[in-house]
């Protein structure tokens, strides 16, 4: 787990819906198994397990991740990350990257900026355009392809 | 995403934020409905206030480049100071009506902050800026309207036929009210709306 980091659900999850819906369904198929025996081995409702598979219902928690990682015969990792749970590697090394770049600008004293939100927090995204607006401003560079 | 050119232009809001802290000085820091009240004289904003007229006024009087983009969903507007360059953005996806001038309101609060704030004259810390801010938009718009009211108001008067003049003093009545009220809720009412609007995408997926 070194490696990987929490991901925030809000930003992650709605777009990792369609594709694991998709991706889970093909793990069932590829294993030969119906949904109602999946049920039986990991104890997880047919039903809901049908409404994921056609996107219908966000990816199910991590400990029922970890069920049916057992029964598709692949690592419970392997499906946090599908379900949008965790990061792989790169993309952790990109968040950080945006993540100091925006402290640094920030904590700029000479740089202020304000902004009007809908809503409380501040998405990644909503960080990267801060920093790009502050390499624009100060003509320093701060991001490298994040 | 697309950013629009950065552009370094004379430092005119400067001026304004000088002339409010020579006159306030004795009872600093003024009021937002005060500072709301300065900047409509200071640069003559009326008589009626629109988008148009707000960017006119960021972009020819206070020299602060305003561009309408695709902005991140939680950005309204933003708005920054380095030196004498200033910016303001703000999200072109504002569905809700009169909230684009609101936010342009907003960020220019923020900006004339920045400069008070390097004139040694803050009058909000950084935490409370964000409140202070919506207050000003409001105070802005509403300022406005009460000095355009009477004169439409006068104008109502000379209309000579009894009915027709009743007729327009209750529709400029009912309509400065409405507008008003607009003016004060819009911050209110643009969350409810955004709220709305989330939870209905949550139903759908």
């Amino acid at each position: 787990m070194s490696n990987l980091a929490i991901v925030n659900e809000i930003d992650y999850h709605g777009l990792a819906m369609d594709n694991f819906g998709s991706y889970v369904r093909s793990l069932r198929k590829a294993t030969g198994l119906t949904l109602k025996q999946v049920e039986k081995e990991a104890r997880v409702s047919n039903a809901y397990l049908s409404q994921i598979e056609r996107s219908l219902r966000k990816p199910p928690h991590p400990d029922i991740l970890k069920r049916l990682a057992r029964v598709y015969q692949v690592t419970h990792r392997e499906l946090l990350i599908a379900a949008g749970y965790l990061e792989e590697e790169s993309q952790q090394i990109k968040r950080q990257q945006i993540e100091n770049a925006f402290q640094h600008a920030t904590t700029d004293p000479k740089f202020k900026q304000g902004t009007r939100l809908k809503g409380g927090r501040l998405s990644l995204d909503a960080k990267r355009f801060i920093v790009e607006m502050y390499e624009k401003m100060t003509g320093r560079k701060l991001l490298e392809g994040a | 995403m697309d950013l629009p050119p950065c552009e370094i232009l004379p430092d005119n809001i400067t001026a304004f934020c000088r002339t409010v802290i020579s006159r306030h000085s004795a009872n600093w820091p003024p009021n937002e409905n005060v500072l709301a009240e300065e900047i409509v004289d200071f640069f003559g904003i009326g008589p009626f206030l629109t988008l148009e007229t707000l960017v006119q006024l960021c972009r020819d009087h206070l020299r602060i480049p305003v561009s309408f983009i695709e902005l991140p969903t939680e950005l309204r507007g933003y708005n920054c100071s380095y030196g004498n360059k200033r910016e303001i953005v703000v999200s072109q996806h504002q569905t809700f009506p009169g909230a684009d001038q609101h936010t342009l309101l907003h960020e220019l609060r923020e900006i004339l902050e920045a400069t008070f704030e390097g004139l040694g004259h803050p009058i909000v810390n950084r935490r409370e800026l964000e409140g202070f801010a919506e207050s000003f938009a409001i105070s802005v718009q509403m300022a406005v309207a009460e000095r355009e009211l009477p004169n439409l108001f006068q104008n109502a008067a000379e209309i000579e036929r009894k009915w027709w003049r009743i007729t327009a003093y209750v529709l400029l009545g009912v309509g400065g009210l409405a507008y008003l009220l607009g003016c004060a809720l819009r911050p209110y009412l643009e969350d409810v709306f955004a709220s709305e609007e989330l939870r209905q995408r949550n139903l759908h997926t």
